[in-house]
């Protein structure tokens, strides 16, 4: 019976699964987990006036991962007297991404903000690790100009900012390891990260060395940090959705073991 | 010249850029520290040049195929790829560079439609392979799918409203057993990272010597 | 409909078609998905020219310009990768390769041992007084941690003798859970996108595509249909 069945008759199954929750959320609650939590009150506590490195590497294929735990943290950080300094590093999808779905959901905060005085963006830079290290090290050499082409040493922000010494926070997208590498271990500056759902085992070990201030990982954590800023997006939106996925393969193994104990105790395979 | 093409001098150079950058970490030596800053900025620029590769190899592999593939489908597709790929390079330079109106639109209009969908397909292989090769076959195998469980129930926000239990049985897997695990993961592959590099310093490292080809 | 909006629903329906095109896949393979295929990796790859060339105008020509002129070294060495596409020239990519190679290796390993070996280890050595649940907890952690490292050198418990051959069992049964829990993130991950594909195909322009895309399916299953009767 196992053998015959046609597996794509699950996957329509599982389109009507995801599919029906959105056209009519159940609106079920959902607890705020620790990582999440700890990202929250790090930032509430940042002094006034606190410098923070974001980086908004997000490509298109995490988009529904790391793109509404973006989103939520920055409108979390432009609603507070911090000065935020952008760059994407993981991807050069980041800068095309924060243009166009980024910025028009931060629209209204970004307003009340001054661009080179409250926030600079430097876009899109390359080498990932050994450019991180070069930041870390000396911000004015590393990096020449802002994403408008304003040389780094004409942007106010920048006057007092030379290296990492001078970060309260790094927030970064995507792999911690290299963050961790070359922000905490060497300078001590706190590191954050909204990485993927599937990287949260992985990096629970740096959550509980304290290498890790903070995780955002998935949609689920960044629905949670939408709940903690009372601005429900595009991740609240699709809680449901992954609920009922979730419960679908739960079911799904323990139906497929059952059979499967059902069939070995007639004597098949 | 044939002193040059030796695999020594290569090997030789990433071993003493190795060791500098290494060393740079651990010694305050302001002439290295110098140095080595300026290394990284390199680094930037080589890696910006890098990221011409991936157009070249493709301009060679599909072009290939438009000039000697008999299959009028894969000429035409692999014609399509080589078309759409200098139109996005060439959009993509028009002024503001990097920010031109008809760029962000051919992007947002088709990768970032495709890319995420391309990976969900792996949502449906998981679902079927839940049902037909998750199976409890000895103790490991059982470990396992009880822990997969937790999890998904537990990463579900459903989870904590069928039982509150799952909620602290999930938190307790993901702080406990699987830091032990996840530790045991990070610190073996830590490990084999640094004799990787032991071996790059020492210049015994060459497999990416191969990549070059040729003599 | 002003430009902008009509831009906004051609790429909206493009977007939704392409996306259901991939989509086709899990009928079968098929020229539709094909085409979707080479659209992405025509255009993923032509996406990074721009900031390739930006990156060396901000970082190499600038810095030249600025009177920087150790700088030329790196843009000679990044030309100097092209010729990994001769046969005959390939030997000169080997140096640009080997400063990547390099610098890059001495960069990330630097702060790892402390990062990844020394702090780990020491976040291990954790107390064992405590309430009964942080005692058994603390030590799941530390004796987990210690049989599931231990089992990497101790592969092949069938070798083993006792106690040797309990410690590399038990790190085995650690990992086991590791790698479930790693499962359940990963379902998390691809659900994550599939819902995010969906909340799309549902919402305004993309689900006009949706009947589209049904009466196409429909018409493979006929096709194939009449093809298997034949």
């Amino acid at each position: 019976m196992v053998k015959e069945f046609d597996p794509r008759w699950m996957y329509l199954l599982l389109f009507i699964v995801v599919g029906a929750p959105l056209v009519r959320p159940l609106g079920l609650p959902l607890p705020i987990t620790a990582p999440v939590l700890a990202l929250y009150d790090k930032i509430e506590s940042l002094p006034p006036g606190s410098i923070v490195l974001f980086e908004y590497g997000v490509g298109a294929a995490s988009w529904p991962e790391h793109g509404p735990s973006n989103i939520a943290v920055l409108k979390h950080l432009l609603s507070k007297d911090v000065k935020i300094i952008l760059i994407a590093l993981y991807t050069a999808e980041g800068p095309t991404l924060f243009a166009t779905k980024i910025k028009p959901a931060i629209a209204s905060y970004l307003e009340k903000k001054t661009y080179g005085v409250d926030y600079v963006d430097f876009g899109y830079v390359t080498g990932y690790e050994t450019a991180m290290a070069a930041i870390a090290e000396d911000m004015h050499k590393a990096l020449t100009k802002d994403v408008y082409g304003t040389p780094i040493d004409q942007i106010p922000l920048m006057k007092n900012v030379k290296s990492a010494r001078d970060l309260a926070l790094v927030i970064a997208t995507g792999y911690c390891e290299p963050y961790i590498r070359q922000f905490y271990t060497p300078y001590g500056v706190p590191v954050a990260i909204m990485t993927w759902g599937m990287n949260a085992p992985g990096y629970m070990p740096y959550i509980s060395a304290g290498q890790l201030c903070g995780m955002v990982a998935g949609i689920r954590a960044a629905a949670e940090y939408e709940v903690l800023i009372k601005s429900p997006g595009e991740a609240s939106a699709s809680s449901d959705a992954l609920s009922l996925s979730h419960l679908f393969v739960a079911i799904l193994i323990v139906v497929g073991n059952i059979q499967y104990y059902l069939t070995r105790r007639r004597g098949g395979r | 010249m044939s002193w040059a093409r030796r695999r020594e001098l290569p090997l030789f150079l990433s071993a003493i850029l190795g060791i500098m950058a290494f060393a740079d970490y651990f010694f305050d030596i302001p002439v290295l520290h110098s140095v080595v800053s300026d290394l990284q900025v390199w680094i930037i620029i080589l890696a910006a040049f890098a990221m011409f590769m991936g157009v070249i190899n493709l301009t060679i592999v599909h072009g290939r195929v438009v000039m000697r593939e008999k299959d009028i489908i894969r000429r035409g597709l692999s014609a399509w790829t080589l078309f759409l790929m200098y139109l996005m390079a060439i959009l993509g330079l028009l002024p503001p560079i990097t920010a031109h109106p008809s760029f962000r639109w051919l992007y947002s209009t088709t990768v970032a439609a495709l890319d995420p969908t391309v990976y969900s397909i792996l949502a449906f292989y998981i679902t079927s392979a839940s049902y037909r090769a998750f199976r409890a076959r000895n103790i490991e195998t059982m470990i396992f799918l009880i822990a997969g469980i937790i999890v998904i129930l537990y990463n579900a926000p459903i989870g904590g409203y069928l039982h509150p239990g799952i909620v602290t049985l999930g938190s307790w897997a993901m702080n406990v057993p699987i830091v032990a695990g996840q530790r045991a993961i990070m610190v073996g592959a830590a490990i084999g990272a640094l004799a990787l590099a032991i071996r790059t310093f020492t210049g015994r490292e060459s497999a990416w010597l191969r990549a070059g080809g040729g003599g | 409909m002003d430009f902008a909006e009509f831009a906004s629903l051609v790429s909206g329906l493009i977007a939704a078609a392409l996306t259901l095109m991939i989509y086709s896949l899990l009928y079968r393979e098929n020229i539709l998905y094909r085409i979707a295929e080479h659209t992405f990796v025509g255009i993923y790859a032509g996406y990074g020219v721009a900031y390739a060339v930006k990156n060396i105008m901000d970082q190499g020509v600038s810095r030249i310009s600025a009177g920087n002129y150790w700088f030329i070294i790196p843009m000679i060495l990044g030309v100097m990768l092209f010729t990994r596409f001769t046969v005959k020239q390939a030997w000169i990519s080997r140096y640009s390769m080997a400063v990547m190679v390099g610098v890059g290796t001495g960069v990330s390993v630097r702060a790892l041992i402390e990062a990844q070996i020394v702090r780990q280890i020491k976040a291990s050595v954790i107390s064992l007084y405590g309430g009964p649940f942080t005692v058994i907890d603390n030590l799941i952690i530390v004796f987990g941690f210690i049989c599931a490292f231990l089992y990497f050198f101790f592969t092949d418990i069938s070798a083993l003798r006792r106690p040797m051959s309990y410690i590399a069992k038990a790190g085995r049964y650690v990992l086991m859970f590791t790698f479930g829990g790693a499962f359940g993130g990963t379902v998390l991950s691809r659900m994550t996108l599939f819902a995010g594909r969906m909340q799309y195909l549902l919402s305004y322009p993309a689900y006009y595509m949706i009947p589209v895309f049904v009466a196409i399916i429909c018409a493979m299953i006929y096709y194939d249909l009449r093809k298997k009767k034949e």
